[in-house]
């Protein structure tokens, strides 16, 4: 009997079981992704990207990983050796011609090496001789504080084996070299080869995808296309990494920022839309997923990319030109306009359009609402007006912790809103209290 | 899809009560494992508010459509350890309880697990079994590199529980989501089955017993008294038929 595998998929769902060649199917059509994992018969599960515990638990996956999915990362063909049971008995004139074949690779590595260093020794190029100089944290400072970007990316590109080795030294990780590597990583594909991406992420994000490099988001929206419709117009909540990106509460995301590990990107979130978005325009430029230019806009796509610059936007500077849609049949305009909305007024507007559907949908558009009402008031001044208290006693009660469809946490506004709605002290002094108990959020970013 | 469902609970061999609670359904493709934790009989009330509120949750709902499983799931959890938390700060026979909680809900033709701390699900099919649900305890969290292993105090065990019922104001619970395939058989467990049988065997015994699928509970428990029974033993097994 075959060997089975089972395919766990952003720990939520599974593929499978499937042999071999059924999963290499699986993976062209993009049914799983190199951050999700793998597990044989009684074995441990493994990520298909850590390529070591692949090769030391399924072996014979390891050809899928290295052939499949890891081509186009730079990784060699060769790194894996896989030895078939039926060929053990190894043909000598294949010998040789390996030998042969590893001969002359040996002369033109030396080659090339020697061909460095007499270009390196006769100063044949002294930029780049430069370029290859020992990289410091002071020096990757500095193209930051100069606002440098190009010069970053430049020096980190040639110098990422170096950064690397730096970053690795010792048993744990150094990590004042991470924001660097997140810097460049999230400037450009979203991932550094040979680094997972967990690294790159951080340990204690929940609610965001493990991966969220270009590739990764370039299959999440290819394999996604047929859905979006039914995010966007059928009032599905789909239980997808990129329906719940595009729920992604720009202002909650604005409110977490984390300056040191993350440079100017500020948070984890923030660079995952960097991504999403440069992956969905990458996607409006290939005319094989459609027949005809206005198919796009039947999809959705302008939309998404619409909703997906709003969110950067706000996360990043609380304002967006981002034009507003109409509201009715659109569930992503309705969460931008609750979160565009200036004042109660305007967003009790946008309530009334979103109609009043008792399905999962509308229940969750009710708490949106309800977050959107708290951070009205969090920005407020004086008392609370007395109309307004009942609402805001009523909410601070009946919103949940934790957004159930995002699962990012709201405790702490929550905490502000309940605070604010039973004290009849003026907003600003609440919220200057509780700020003060609060260490990585700005209630009033 | 139409499924069997068997299920029994044993004290084993060196606890003095039974602190693990259980509750299925065949009919309703519905079935719960817990398995409490805290001194006196602390875990034994926190199991059964575990299994008892999730039951009486899904009795009340007449109908269920597959977008509303995790929701229902998550804030009827979220709520019911939010009663584990309350009931244990009134009392103090039983402050600190927790529990585990594994729960399947059989609708159309997925599985849906909901998760919380080291019960089990397994999924067999033509003799492989695989581990569905991860333990969320230090060991696992430290290898994922979730848990700093800074954050673990000196001496904790990999086994201890990072994530249960009643530990903390918030309750993250894993939500699976499994496609059904004829002829594949789930077992939801306590650890005091999966800490007793290897996984090799667990399977072997599957394999041997697939004619009499009305007796592997038994089977299962028996096997687990037999490798010492340190803990009570807990099981349910669903089979899938097509």
């Amino acid at each position: 009997m075959a060997k089975l595998y089972l395919i766990r998929r952003n720990l939520e769902s599974f593929a499978g079981p499937m042999t071999l060649n059924d999963m290499r199917d699986a993976y062209k059509r993009m049914a799983f992704g190199l951050q999700d994992e793998v597990s044989g018969h009684c074995g441990p599960w493994v990520t298909f990207d850590d390529l070591p515990a692949i090769k030391k638990h399924y072996p014979e996956v390891a050809r899928i990983v290295n052939d499949e999915m890891l081509a186009g990362w730079g990784v060699s063909g060769a790194a894996v050796r896989i030895v078939n049971e039926d060929t053990k008995r190894i043909d000598v004139r294949r010998q040789k011609g390996l030998g042969l074949a590893i001969t002359f690779l040996v002369i033109a590595v030396v080659a090339f090496v020697a061909a460095i260093y007499m270009a390196n020794n006769a100063k044949l190029s002294g930029k780049f001789k430069d370029s290859r100089e020992d990289v410091t944290l002071e020096k990757l400072q500095g193209f930051i504080d100069r606002n440098d970007t190009t010069g970053f990316n430049a020096i980190v590109a040639t110098n990422l084996d170096q950064i690397l080795e730096k970053f690795r030294k010792g048993k744990k990780l150094d990590n004042r070299w991470l924001p660097y590597l997140r810097a460049y990583a999230f400037a450009n594909e979203g991932s550094i080869p040979t680094l997972n991406p967990k690294i790159l992420r951080g340990e204690t994000l929940a609610a965001a995808p493990i991966d969220c490099s270009l590739k990764a988001w370039r299959l999440n929206w290819r394999a996604s296309v047929k859905n979006w419709n039914e995010v966007i117009v059928d009032r599905k909540m789909v239980r997808s990494h990129w329906a719940r990106l595009l729920a992604w509460d720009p202002y909650w995301i604005k409110r977490r920022v984390d300056r040191k590990g993350w440079l100017g990107l500020n948070s984890y979130y923030v660079a995952c839309l960097i991504i999403a978005e440069r992956a969905v325009t990458e996607l409006m430029s290939d005319v094989s997923l459609v027949s005809n230019a206005s198919d796009w806009e039947k999809i959705g796509i302008t939309k998404i990319k619409q909703r997906l610059q709003w969110q950067l936007d706000i996360a990043r500077s609380g304002t967006s030109s981002v034009p507003t849609e109409p509201v009715e049949g659109n569930t992503l305009s309705l969460w931008t306009c609750f979160e565009g909305a200036k004042d109660i007024k305007e967003l009790a507007n946008c309530r009334a359009a979103m109609g009043d559907d008792q399905d999962p949908l509308g229940i969750y558009n009710e708490e949106r609402f309800g977050w959107n009402i708290a951070r009205l008031v969090f920005s407020s001044r004086g008392t609370l007006p007395v109309e307004l208290q009942p609402t805001i006693l009523a909410y601070s009660l009946k919103l949940p912790k934790i957004d159930f469809f995002t699962r990012l946490d709201y405790r702490a506004e929550q905490k502000v809103l309940k605070a604010i709605a039973r004290a009849t002290l003026p907003i600003e002094k609440i919220v200057e209290k509780q700020q003060s108990e609060l260490i990585d959020i700005r209630i009033n970013p | 899809m139409q499924i069997r469902m068997v299920g029994a609970t044993d004290i084993g061999r060196r606890r003095k009560t039974n602190q693990d609670s259980l509750y299925y359904d065949e009919a309703s493709g519905f079935g719960v494992v817990a398995d409490g934790i805290g001194g006196r009989n602390g875990g034994e009330v926190a199991s059964s508010m575990a299994v008892n509120g999730l039951r009486k949750a899904f009795m009340n709902c007449e109908k269920i459509r597959h977008e509303e499983v995790a929701p229902f799931l998550i804030s009827n959890i979220d709520r019911i350890n939010g009663e584990i938390l309350e009931r244990g700060r009134k009392d103090p026979e039983v402050n600190g309880m927790g529990t585990t909680l594994n729960g399947l809900m059989f609708v159309g033709d997925k599985l849906y697990v909901a998760h919380v701390g080291d019960s089990r699900s397994y999924m067999y099919y033509k003799k492989h079994l695989f581990q569905l649900t991860l333990d969320h305890n230090v060991g696992n969290y430290v290898e994922r590199g979730w848990l700093p292993k800074t954050a673990v105090q000196p001496g904790a065990k990999e086994g201890a529980l990072v994530r249960a019922m009643g530990l903390t104001d918030k309750c993250d619970v894993d939500i699976y989501e499994v496609d059904l395939k004829p002829g594949s058989i789930f077992i939801t467990c306590s650890d005091g089955l999966s800490g007793m049988i290897e996984d090799r065997r667990l399977a072997q015994l599957i394999t041997e017993n697939l004619d009499q699928f009305e007796k592997l509970p038994k089977v299962l428990i028996d096997a687990a008294n037999a490798n010492g029974g340190k803990d009570n033993i807990t099981v349910i097994v669903t089979l899938v038929r097509g």
